[in-house]
């Protein structure tokens, strides 16, 4: 998969998704509010996560870059 | 996304136990919070890092007002310092100090944060604004956020090394609500980075060598030269990342997720992700998460450089350029229970242990390394 495929395909998949959302009424949004349907649980814990992230890989970027750099990472 | 999370619920510290423990503790008060925690991070690779960390933040007002402190402590007999380094074990103490401020504007949230950080040989400036906002009667949530770091590196016992760094962030986001059991989330992350981007120690040899030990001592034959690390002056780089939150009935949630980067150094990576979360009852909250990592390397990097040192324009012996294939395995659990006073809104401990692995592709000193990085702590909303 080449890099203007996965481009190609998250264009695709935003336009499809946007396209095909239906109204969810407050009402019906019960599940939506649990706690196990955020995507962080702690906050703190993202942010350590990125500093280990960034200590091993160069490959990922993930809201590090511009908050502060050094990590010991000789 | 947390727009449909109880705001006590957010101000919340998590923290972590392995075998290696970390200690936490949070205190929050009615829209204030107090979070301390620390975290261990232990590898095969003889790297051991302690990670205490401190967040405040009070509301004045509209305003919500931030303070975080980090410490992280590192000793380290890794491939990299008795290789490359000029020590054969290092301790080292890096700190950050970050404020914030947010307030809440015409229907949206705005944000600035200033971060600082030092190491012995690094000391790091970074500047941030960011802002969200709710649309389509809060089914559809934009997010951006631009950031500007500047750093200064140095190198210890030589005083007169200094070089510089700077670098600009920039996101945006859009989370969507889907249907009444899914939301989506997609983003694009970039930045641009000028300056010194190498490592002030790490050196490079040539040839087709051999390298062993002699009890702890690296020995190293057929070396034909050395050159100092260099790497590009510039650098661009590219993240786009999708994740979804999925309600499957019985209190259960699957949050799967794929993240793309690339650069202009020649860097690709993929990373998938998927997490399973469960409510068991009302007081606990567990979860499951496995990653897949794999990152192509850059361009001018390789294993061994064969040839002369004036053939190559830029080289390295940083490994995290090279190809590298990772997993991780989480479990995670958060333990909560609602105040037993009218002054406290919830109180608990939530703990961590993550297992990664890591394969060097193309490196000759380490084939991998696995890591158990733990977290324990507990908090307490106010």
């Amino acid at each position: 998969m080449t890099r203007r495929d996965v481009v190609r395909a998250a264009l695709l998949s935003a336009s499809l998704l946007l396209a095909g959302c239906a109204s969810v009424q407050p009402w019906e949004r019960d599940r939506l509010a649990k706690r196990i349907m955020e995507f962080e649980l702690d906050e703190r814990e993202r942010a350590l996560q990125r500093v280990v992230d960034k200590s091993q890989y160069e490959g990922m970027l993930g809201g590090g870059t511009t908050e502060g750099s050094g990590c010991g990472c000789n | 996304m947390r727009r449909f999370g109880l705001r006590s619920r957010r101000r919340k510290c998590g923290v972590g136990a392995i075998l290696l423990v970390l200690v936490s503790i949070s205190v929050a008060a009615a829209q204030d919070q107090i979070v301390a925690k620390t975290e261990v991070y232990h590898d095969s690779d003889n790297t051991t890092v302690v990670r205490p960390s401190f967040r405040i933040v009070r509301n004045v007002g509209p305003v919500e007002l931030g303070a975080a402190y980090s410490v992280d402590a590192i000793t380290t007999a890794s491939i990299d310092v008795i290789t490359q380094a000029t020590a054969t074990e290092f301790s080292d103490r890096r700190q950050e100090v970050t404020v914030s401020l947010d307030r809440s504007l015409f229907g949206a949230t705005y944000g600035a944060s200033y971060t600082h950080s030092t190491e012995s040989d690094y000391r790091s400036n970074a500047l941030a604004a960011h802002f969200s906002r709710d649309l389509f009667d809060r089914q559809t949530t934009l997010s951006g956020r631009v950031g500007y770091v500047r750093d200064n590196v140095f190198r210890i016992l030589d005083p007169r090394f200094e070089e510089d760094l700077t670098g600009w962030g920039y996101m945006a986001g859009v989370s969507q609500v889907v249907s009444s059991t899914l939301i989506v989330q997609a983003s694009y992350e970039g930045a641009y980075l000028s300056g010194f981007q190498q490592s002030p120690y790490r050196f490079v040899r040539f040839g087709r060598f051999d390298f062993h030990f002699d009890g702890s001592l690296p020995v190293f034959e057929g070396v034909t030269g050395t050159r100092r690390e260099q790497h590009p002056e510039e650098r661009l780089r590219h993240t786009l990342s999708t994740r979804a939150a999925w309600y499957l009935g019985h209190e259960m949630a699957l949050h799967p997720g794929y993240q793309f980067y690339f650069d202009d150094w020649g860097i690709e990576s993929h990373e998938i992700s998927l997490q399973l979360l469960r409510e068991f009852g009302s007081h606990v909250i567990g979860r499951i998460g496995y990653r897949y990592f794999r990152q192509g390397a850059a361009d001018f990097y390789d294993g061994q450089y064969v040839l002369a040192p004036s053939r190559y324009k830029y080289v390295s012996a940083d490994k995290r350029l090279g190809p590298i294939e990772a997993h991780l395995v989480g479990l995670r659990f958060e333990y909560g229970i609602d105040a037993p006073s009218a002054d406290l809104v919830r109180l608990g401990v939530d703990a961590k242990i993550d297992w990664n692995f890591n394969r060097y592709l193309d490196y000759l000193f380490l084939d991998d390394r696995s890591a158990l990085i733990g977290q324990f702590g507990f908090f307490v909303d106010l």
